[in-house]
């Protein structure tokens, strides 16, 4: 990617400033600016504004834009709250060496229909924190997108919760084939699912369908993983078919409630 | 715009564009050792270690953010590699 003009605000509203008013684009991770073709007439690099952080804010967990997916690889608040969750989300996520760039905040910013991460925070219900103040669920976000341009800050997290992510790959560092999450949030179930490959959407007719139950029989799951596959759109590609999509979904999905309930 | 880095030690004032990754630079400055395996940084044949510690993938790395910072390439890794075996 070509940038014409390159801006290092030094605070959030200069920032904010610069893509609100000068139409700049924000540089997360800027991991995928290579094999990008297009030209960027200002850039905005988010390095250095703070923003690289994951940490306790009363009832819920903060995570910064710029936090790395190694660093949520390797957190000991993350796994101390949400198990090996997030561990399993990232890992296969090419290697540990651009997983060290990888941003949380460019990979929600971008709504990739490809993205792990994007899924299990939208299984665990997360909100996205728009400076100078927005907050939206991120669930939402990813499918409608923004409407003016907008400045991502942090995302937000239930303190802790029991959740699952399964995935399959061709190979293991390739982008997934499909992926899934679900999550129980204390009263009520939650399934999302991403890579169809299109990018993620909650499954709300299974999670009705799974209803209050933190217990669900094993053919309440299977029904609800029918539902899910019922009520989502797939599409084909290089990786997999639509069909092969569906069908895979409904084992991951099984999987992944399954091992949530115990 | 010019950047400085400290290449294996030594500092050297670089010149680059702003989305210039860094493997360019590098080799630009004579790093010829930095190899481009592909375009995203993902078989790692582009490492570098930037801040001590943390290595990246030099292809998918904007110069620019390296400024003022510590690179280690391979070749400096060697270096220290004989130097610690020398003494």
């Amino acid at each position: 990617m070509e940038i014409i003009e390159y801006a290092r605000p030094r605070s959030m509203d200069e920032a904010f400033r610069l893509i609100r008013e000068r139409h700049g684009t924000a540089i997360g991770g800027a991991a995928w600016l290579r094999t990008n073709t297009k030209t960027m007439a200002l850039g905005v690099d988010l390095a250095g504004l703070g923003l690289e952080y994951i940490r306790e804010a009363g009832e819920r967990i903060e995570i910064g834009a710029m936090t790395t997916y190694r660093e949520l690889e390797t957190s000991q608040l993350l796994k101390t709250r949400f198990g090996p969750l997030f561990e399993a989300t990232v890992s296969h996520v090419v290697g540990i060496q651009l997983r060290n760039i990888i941003t949380v905040g460019g990979t929600v910013a971008g709504r990739y229909g490809f993205s792990d991460l994007n899924t299990t925070l939208c299984a665990l219900g997360a909100k996205a924190v728009f400076y100078p103040g927005q907050t939206v669920d991120l669930a939402d976000f990813i499918e409608k997108g923004a409407e003016t341009p907008f400045l991502l800050e942090k995302i937000l997290l239930p303190a802790s919760m029991k959740a699952s992510y399964q995935q399959m790959r061709i190979s293991e560092n390739d982008f997934p084939i499909i992926n899934t999450a679900s999550a129980w949030t204390g009263s009520d179930w939650r399934i999302a699912v991403g890579s169809r490959p299109a990018a993620t959407r909650l499954c709300k007719k299974a999670m009705s369908l799974l209803g209050d139950d933190p217990y669900p029989s094993d053919e309440k799951i299977v029904a609800a993983a029918h539902a899910a596959t019922d009520e989502l759109q797939f599409g084909s590609d290089i990786r997999a078919s639509a069909s092969y999509r569906r069908e895979t979904l409904h084992v991951l999905i099984r999987r992944a409630l399954m091992e949530v309930r115990g | 715009m010019i950047i400085t880095l400290h290449i294996n030690g030594k500092e050297e004032s670089v010149e680059c564009l702003p989305g210039e990754m860094l493997t360019e630079v590098l080799r630009r400055a004579g790093y010829l050792e930095v190899k481009k395996g592909c375009d995203t940084g993902n078989w790692g044949s582009a490492l570098s270690f930037l801040r001590g510690s943390l290595f990246f993938p030099v292809s998918s790395y904007l110069a620019i953010r390296a400024d003022g910072k510590e690179v280690t390439t391979i070749q400096g890794v060697a270096a220290k590699q004989k130097n610690s075996h020398s003494s």
